[in-house]
């Protein structure tokens, strides 16, 4: 099935989103689920006609990511999704070249390629614009890159990857430039996938760029335009990429629910009591207030009207009440939460990591202060 | 002449990024460092407020943010 001509609220989409709920309900193997999930056309939700995707935009993208996750109760396999769609898809989307979008861009949504945003490094965490990945132009006008990325999520098994490197010494918001470096590419190496304990079946992994040689026609945006192709991608990623968290918390909200009117206790069912219910209200208040306003921002971008500020409202709010959810969470089963099956301390786990990645809460807070003047 | 109304507004939003700085209308905005990557975003966003315009990502660039005169050039591209 694939969803075409279509908005968030339209009959078409609803019926659309049911097909995936339906097949993410069936247990997809992480094997194949991404590209089965491409195939249905997720991947190409936010992605206009124009440029070959469906035109749904960004609410319907979050939608199917909320929907994909929580049927599934996969959280790294949609989060890695995400992290393509608002980290690679999007900057190749404003950036690219007409080759770039049929090289590239066609693959990525169809799911036959993988892309990853290769920004961070051991030395640069929030910090991005302190990055050390030089690239230099040859007499033969071709880039030849030279550094290393870390935390690169889908890069065990990327096909792709956008790259960001310093071109030229001064001020970093005119010294970066991005590059689109294909698996392959001599000089690229690709590290060890990184072992981490939450988001189970993303894969994070680490690159070396040694001598990599990259034809120009693969840089991505102007040369020094690199600072606006990472704030273009951070806008969208900070925004959109806790979309299936929803999807995670409504799970385990519903399979609380469940437990706790079925477990007994002193003789009552445990939600007949006052300290279980007021648990349960409050990750109900938290998962509420999250998809509030992660799709009012959703709304604002399908608009036009998505700046950084409001991204990383999102971000950060999205991810403390996901925190405070999961907080609540473990203290329903008890003893139990230790147990794999109640996925509660593996929720949190990834509630912990969400506190960190597209900028931690503390970068997100500082973006947020200067918007207010302070 | 006509006092450049947006050249005094790209001033003003300028000075309210960058506080404490002395600003005029040829200052080296980014070789001085006086807007880094948040306060640039922070401009933006003020600008596209204060004037009513749309700036993309993809015009973020170092040309169009070097100096005030820089930003109203820039603007006037944009029907400022």
């Amino acid at each position: 099935m694939t969803v075409q001509q279509t908005t968030a609220h339209g009959a078409e989409f609803a019926h659309w989103l049911a097909g995936l709920r339906s097949w993410a309900g069936k247990g997809p193997g992480e094997s194949t689920a991404w590209r089965e999930a491409a195939a249905q056309g997720l991947l190409s939700l936010a992605v206009p006609e124009t440029a070959g995707g469906a035109g749904a935009g960004y609410e319907a993208a979050c939608l199917a990511l909320e929907a994909f996750a929580e049927e599934s109760g996969l959280s790294g396999l949609p989060f890695s999704m995400a992290a393509q769609m608002w980290a690679c898809q999007e900057p190749i989307l404003e950036f690219g070249s007409q080759a770039q979008h049929s090289g590239y861009l066609t693959r990525l949504t169809s799911g036959t390629a993988v892309g990853a945003f290769a920004a961070t490094e051991y030395d640069s965490g929030s910090d991005l614009l302190s990055l050390r990945t030089r690239a230099e132009r040859d007499g033969e006008g071709r880039w030849r890159l030279d550094g290393s990325k870390t935390f690169v999520t889908n890069g065990p098994s990327a096909d792709v990857f956008l790259v960001l490197a310093r071109t030229a010494e001064g001020s970093a918001l005119s010294g970066l430039t991005a590059f689109l470096v294909p698996r392959g590419t001599p000089g690229l190496r690709i590290g060890r996938t990184i072992e981490k304990s939450g988001l189970a079946g993303a894969q994070l992994g680490s690159l070396l760029l040694d001598d990599c040689v990259v034809d120009d026609a693969d840089r991505l945006g102007g040369t020094g335009g690199g600072f606006a192709v990472l704030m273009h991608a951070m806008r969208h990623e900070r925004a959109f990429i806790l979309a299936p968290t929803l999807g995670l918390m409504a799970r385990a909200l519903r399979r609380a629910l469940d437990h706790t009117r079925a477990r007994s206790q002193f003789g009552q069912p445990l939600s007949s009591y006052d300290t279980i219910r007021r648990r349960l209200v409050r990750m109900h208040l938290s998962l509420t207030s999250a998809r509030e306003l992660l799709y009012a921002t959703a709304r604002a971008a399908d608009r036009g009207s998505l700046d950084h500020g409001r991204s990383s409202l999102t971000k950060l709010h999205v991810s403390t009440e996901f925190n405070r959810f999961c907080q609540e969470l473990p203290d329903l089963y008890g003893g139990y939460a230790l147990l794999p099956e109640t996925g509660a301390t593996q929720l949190l786990a990834d509630a912990v990591a969400s506190r960190y990645y597209s900028g931690t809460s503390d970068m997100q807070m500082k973006i947020i202060a200067e918007g207010l003047g302070l | 002449m006509a006092e450049d109304v947006v050249l005094r507004a790209v001033v003003a939003a300028v000075r309210e990024v960058a506080p404490g700085a002395e600003i005029v209308d040829d200052t080296p905005l980014i070789a001085h460092r006086i807007v880094d990557s948040l306060s640039l975003l922070s401009l933006v966003s003020l600008l596209e407020k204060e004037l009513s315009v749309t700036i993309r990502d993809s015009e973020i660039l170092p040309a169009h943010f070097e100096s005030p005169l820089a930003i109203r050039a820039f603007l006037r591209t944009k029907g400022c």
